[in-house]
């Protein structure tokens, strides 16, 4: 069993069992998953400290890293974590408070663990000591638990601690001096009710006559159902302080994993019955003259009546639990390793394909019994592609709270004081594209916190609060998902920027620029007005590379800001990379695909326009004038261009750009491939699509194109 | 502290038990609950002023129960009775739907209070 995540994760994990690299890897990954939860909890809990769910959360977190890195052999992670963890026991259990100091320690040992999972060899034993020790001087001596009777290293072995519930069957017989330690033993299964669904039944029948009574002894004994999913750990910590002198018996009643045939055995007259030995009448009529069998066994004296009276209570709640649980089955999930996603996208891909040249030979043979197929292949492969694409959409939320933790550290840094806030976390993207936006996100906040807001000195000096603030957010716009970082700082210093471009000969210092213009400097490589270089940023080698990364994923950065209030950048990304919706256009024999998202609209291009222009790529568009790039002329293609061409106009960075091509072809479901490793700094192709007829058609990066356009003009 | 108040009347006591029903006069109330069971057949206990009660006061008036069988005597609980009392029991999971080995006359005081609390609740 392993983190008792859900069913299906330990389906998986059944596969597995021969090979303990893949259980290992299997570990691996849940516990870094529960590392960010670790982490997003610690960051929450020291702005809620008296939050007790996220108390109880960091400790089962915690407590499942270490049973379950323990059973995989993770020694190392087992004895660190069990340290942390007792600590925040006695947090949990209201011992220590929650401080600023504690929260430190825990997220330091967070990124310890994280370090003995992913580099076991680079830890820093002497680091894990220091942290330990820091641990242990939080809590009073008096608080902690002596080492031997420390609840040991390694999970129960059901080991099932987080999330999946377990009905345990518990007998605890306190001893008969119970009274006199002080102990009431009545409060002490009542902290039974704190851990879950509790169904407690007391013993009585050891109890002596009135005379014979030994009124400061203690006769009861008690048979409890409980439903948690604390784990046994929890349960044997109720009865600690006696467990070395009572009887107490914890069995494993089921768990969620008990399919539904094994937990239920059938009755004997059902199995008659299905095999048409006996009628229902028959059973019916056998049931009425039968007593149920507890009280047939009272009778017969075999049993005594609390015992039966327990077995109901028992039975009672197993079913009351089974019922409840039935609804949370169906919002089930599943855990699948994201290559073979991958390979579902690119069969998808294929098929995708494999469908258009379907649906061009239909329409070529023109058989309509063929066109049918054809077409209700289409509609198919549409809902196939839109399902395994919504498969990879995850919601930006996990890389936002990551980027908590990341603020927080550079702020206290940098001693500024900062407040992160976040809005649209479950905005969803794919897997892909949230991936790769990890690294420029990072730089763009640290931009924040260290150039953009200011320390509390300065901004109370400008009449700003103290703190801080910068701000996520995501949200859907079309076919893409905007992402903004925002933050209330000085903003950008426009003719700083200015003069600094010119002394590095990057503008002429008589260039007359827009603001956005002037903006869009600091996205050039070797850019910084940082007057020091910093620890966390002003190397200037960032801002272009995020402007690269961005580009890469098709995406742009748009950069508003005004001096003293604050500067917003926005990263416009595609919602996907793996299929798009395309234009198809033709240049004499090439066929090639613009996005057709940027596309605004075509219009008809005649030689008489062309002499209108004087010689100008410059199109009259109702009254407006739009320049255009010859994609003939750009991918030198021979041949003669035809007496009407077509320009095809596009949206780039608000400025509406024509491309001339010969023909436009229509829409086309796009799978984009990449070109593969010789043609990757080709510029002004991101991509290719293979056509239903098998020719391949180049993917255009508008961008990169309209921007070689205008350097060009700019060298005119 | 304990306060007890007891009426008699023939064979009759009805026995008021109010006050720490707890293990430090548990003692005490074993003594009480003794001379009442040889003094008088039926035995009626109100606990309508308990304020506060613990495990061994539910194992006395359990075995004083029995005894009373065994005397073929009778011993109930009035009606009424505290909440501190109510709860006591309900949390200790004394509450049951059918008397133990020893309640030959179906009279389990636990029995019948479980069977009050239903009525009430439905």
């Amino acid at each position: 069993m392993y983190l008792g995540r859900n069913e299906q994760s330990h389906r998986e994990g059944d596969k597995l069992m021969s090979n303990p690299e893949q259980h290992k890897a299997v570990y691996r990954e849940e516990a870094h998953e529960l590392l960010a939860e670790l982490e997003t909890s610690l960051l929450e809990l020291e702005e809620k400290p008296d939050d007790a769910e996220l108390i109880g959360r960091i400790f089962r977190a915690m407590h499942t890293i270490k049973g379950s890195g323990a059973m995989f052999g993770f020694d190392d992670i087992a004895a660190f974590t069990h340290e942390v963890e007792t600590v925040f026991d006695m947090v949990r259990n209201g011992l220590l408070p929650v401080t600023k100091e504690l929260i430190d320690l825990t997220l330091s040992s967070r990124d310890y663990i994280k370090t003995l999972l992913d580099e076991p060899d680079s830890a820093d034993k002497q680091k894990a000591g220091e942290i330990i020790n820091s641990l242990k001087k939080l809590t009073p001596k008096t608080l902690m638990p002596d080492e031997a009777k420390n609840s040991p290293a390694f999970p129960s072995p059901k080991g099932n601690e987080s999330g999946t519930s377990v009905t345990y069957r518990i007998r605890f017989r306190p001893p008969i001096d119970i009274f006199t330690r002080g102990i009431n033993p009545i409060l002490l299964i009542n902290e039974l009710y704190n851990l879950g669904e509790c169904s407690i039944t007391a013993q009585t029948d050891a109890i002596p006559r009135i005379v014979d009574i030994d009124p400061e002894s203690c006769y009861t004994y008690w048979d409890i159902v409980l439903t948690t999913d604390l784990g046994v750990n929890a349960i044997k910590d109720v009865f600690i302080f006696i467990e070395d002198d009572s009887e107490i018996n914890i069995t494993v009643l089921n768990d969620s994993t008990t399919s539904e045939t094994e937990a239920r055995h059938k009755k004997i007259g059902e199995i008659l019955l299905e095999r048409g030995d006996l009628t229902e009448k028959d059973i019916k009529n056998a049931l009425r003259k039968q007593k149920p069998v507890g009280e047939f066994l009272i009778n017969a004296g075999m049993v005594d009546a609390g015992k039966i009276e327990s077995a109901l209570a028992e039975q009672k709640h197993v079913k009351e639990i089974k019922q409840r649980e039935q609804p949370a089955d169906t919002a089930s999930s599943i855990r699948v390793a994201s290559d073979k996603l991958d390979s579902l996208v690119n069969l998808v891909g294929e098929m995708v394909t494999v469908q258009a040249r379907l649906s061009q030979l239909s329409a070529f043979r023109n058989d309509p019994a063929l066109l049918s197929v054809a077409e209700e292949v289409e509609r198919l492969t549409g809902e196939l592609r839109d399902q395994t694409m919504s498969i990879r959409m995850l919601p930006i939320g996990t890389t936002f709270s990551k980027f908590k933790r990341l603020v927080r550290d550079l702020s206290k840094e940098l001693g500024k004081q900062i407040d992160m806030t976040t809005e649209g976390a479950e905005t969803e993207l794919d897997k892909t594209v949230i991936e790769k936006l990890n690294d420029p996100m990072v730089h763009l906040i640290r931009n924040c916190i260290d150039h953009g807001i200011e320390t509390p000195g300065i901004r109370s000096a400008v009449g700003k609060p103290a703190q801080g603030m910068v701000q996520l957010s995501a949200r859907h716009s079309g076919a893409y998902v905007l992402i903004e970082i925002m933050d209330d700082g000085a903003g950008l210093d426009a003719d700083a920027i200015r003069a600094k471009a010119v002394e590095k000969g990057m503008i002429p210092p008589d260039s007359e620029l827009t603001e956005k213009e002037i903006y869009s400097l600091i996205l050039a490589p070797g850019f910084s007005t940082a007057k020091k270089v910093t620890n966390v940023s002003g190397r200037g080698v960032g801002m272009d590379v995020v402007k690269r990364t961005i580009d890469n994923l098709r995406g742009s950065i748009g950069i508003t800001s005004q001096k003293g209030t604050g500067t917003t950048i926005t990263l416009k990304l595609p919602l996907t990379l793996a299929i798009i919706e395309g234009l198809l256009v033709q240049i004499g024999k090439e066929y090639f695909v613009l996005p057709l998202s940027a596309v605004e609209e075509c219009v008809e291009l005649t030689r008489e326009d062309i002499a209108n222009a004087h010689g100008r790529h410059l199109a009259n568009v109702r009254g407006q004038i739009v320049p255009y790039i010859r994609l003939r002329e750009q991918f030198m293609i021979i041949g003669r261009q035809p007496d009407i061409e077509q320009i095809v106009i596009v949206g780039v960075e608000g400025h509406r750009v024509g491309f001339v091509v010969d023909n436009v072809v229509g829409e086309h479901q796009t799978v984009i491939k990449t070109l593969g490793r010789v043609y990757k700094d080709i510029e002004g192709i991101s991509g290719a699509t293979i056509l239903g007829d098998g020719t391949v058609a180049l993917i255009l990066d508008i961008q990169k194109l309209v921007q070689t356009a205008e350097q060009e003009e700019v060298v005119k | 502290m304990i306060d007890i108040k007891a009426e008699e009347s023939d064979n009759n006591t009805t026995l008021s038990i109010g006050g720490e029903l707890t293990v430090q006069n548990a003692s005490a109330l074993q003594g009480i609950f003794i001379r009442s069971l040889e003094s008088s057949s039926n035995l009626t206990i109100n606990l309508e002023g308990v304020t506060d009660i613990d495990l061994s006061f539910l194992q006395l008036l359990c075995s004083a129960h029995r005894t009373s069988t065994d005397l073929k005597k009778n011993l109930t609980l009035s009606g009424a009775c505290s909440e501190v009392f109510r709860d006591v029991v309900r949390s200790a999971g004394f509450l049951r739907r059918t008397g133990c080995a020893n309640d030959r006359n179906k009279k389990c005081i636990w029995a019948e209070m479980n069977k009050a609390t239903e009525k009430e609740t439905n």
